[in-house]
């Protein structure tokens, strides 16, 4: 088959289909041997199923007579007004979640009572221990970040 | 009957009125049906789904646009789902063969009415590719039309378009160069 050079460029270096089908009507417009490598609608013919040949089933009618009569409520029962609105609802929706998330990601973390470094000096306070009504010796642990605070007494 | 008139006389309940649209579509969706998927009992079974479908939908019809396009794009979209399936099935179909000890009949898809259609038509053209061959041939549509029932880009379509003439004239090449030696 005799094929432009042109076309063969065109189905290497453009990487869409709707690309590739524009530039080529407008290269075949102007390319004789392109056009002449293509079959006329004519010659297609044998290779579809022609209605005017084809003696439709009459079943057809009867089975869907029978689907919509058990069914009469089915006319316009699934028609949802706003249906053609739900993909680009739900894009805008998913755009404006991504947009959030990306924003909480980015803010830094707002510095809580919670995560202040406790000092001991400050909040707490050991004068004396007694055990038993005996005087003893307190000794207090206290992980780096934890706010627990664990006292031995002996 | 004005087809608007038709249609909205469906809408009000009119059952007649849909059997009339079911009438005057059934042949040129029987046909297309049949290039698409090339079995008569699936291409039936297909355009009974496209009615009742359009029956039920047809308040979401737009009066404005053509009713026949708007049954092919109902139609095409049925007809793609059972090409994928079918294929989907021919897979594990074909696994199973080739299992050791297995004994499976192979699929007669192809009736004796459609024995008219070219041999290696159907495995040369791809579902959406005899789609659009079968609006462009029994239809005459043009790329844009065909594009909106494809539901895709018309620079798409006509790549398919493109890709399908092209196909076409090297199959019909191919028949000539092999007439003669018969």
């Amino acid at each position: 088959m005799k094929t432009c050079r042109v076309v063969k460029i065109l189905f290497r270096i453009l990487p869409v289909r709707a690309w590739k089908g524009n530039a080529l009507e407008r290269h075949i417009n102007r390319c004789q041997s392109c056009r002449a490598s293509l079959a006329l609608r004519e010659e297609a013919r044998d290779y579809v199923q022609k209605p005017d040949e084809l003696i439709a089933s009459d079943s057809i009618w009867p089975a869907v007579e029978a689907s919509i009569k058990t069914d009469p409520q089915a006319l316009g029962r699934r028609a949802y007004p706003f249906a053609r609105l739900l993909k680009p609802i739900i894009g805008i929706a998913a755009l404006a979640g991504v947009l959030l998330l990306i924003f909480v990601q980015s803010k830094p973390p707002r510095p809580t009572d919670n995560s202040r470094p406790v000092t001991l000096t400050e909040d707490f306070r050991l004068d004396s221990v007694e055990a038993w009504g005996k005087p003893a010796q307190a000794l207090v642990y206290q992980a780096r970040d934890s706010q627990i605070m664990v006292i031995w007494v002996k | 009957m004005d087809e608007r008139v038709v249609v909205k006389r469906c809408l009000e309940g009119d059952i007649a009125c849909f059997r009339q649209i079911v009438l005057s579509h059934k042949a040129p969706l029987m046909a297309a049906a049949l290039t698409i998927l090339g079995n008569r009992q699936d291409a039936e079974d297909i355009c009974q789904e496209t009615f009742i479908q359009a029956y039920r939908h047809l308040s979401s019809f737009d009066s404005g646009r053509n009713l026949r396009a708007w049954l092919y794009t109902i139609l095409y979209r049925r007809c793609l789902n059972v090409a994928k399936r079918k294929k989907r099935f021919a897979k594990v179909l074909d696994r199973l063969r080739s299992a050791p000890g297995a004994w499976i009949p192979s699929p007669d898809s192809r009736p004796a009415s459609l024995a008219a259609l070219p041999s290696g038509f159907y495995e040369a053209l791809s579902p959406r590719e005899r789609t659009v061959l079968s609006l462009w041939v029994n239809e005459g549509y043009t790329a844009v039309e065909i594009a909106a029932i494809l539901g895709c880009p018309p620079g798409t379509a006509r790549y398919h378009l493109f890709i399908v003439r092209k196909k076409i004239r090297v199959m019909t090449e191919k028949t000539r160069e092999n007439l003669p030696s018969r």
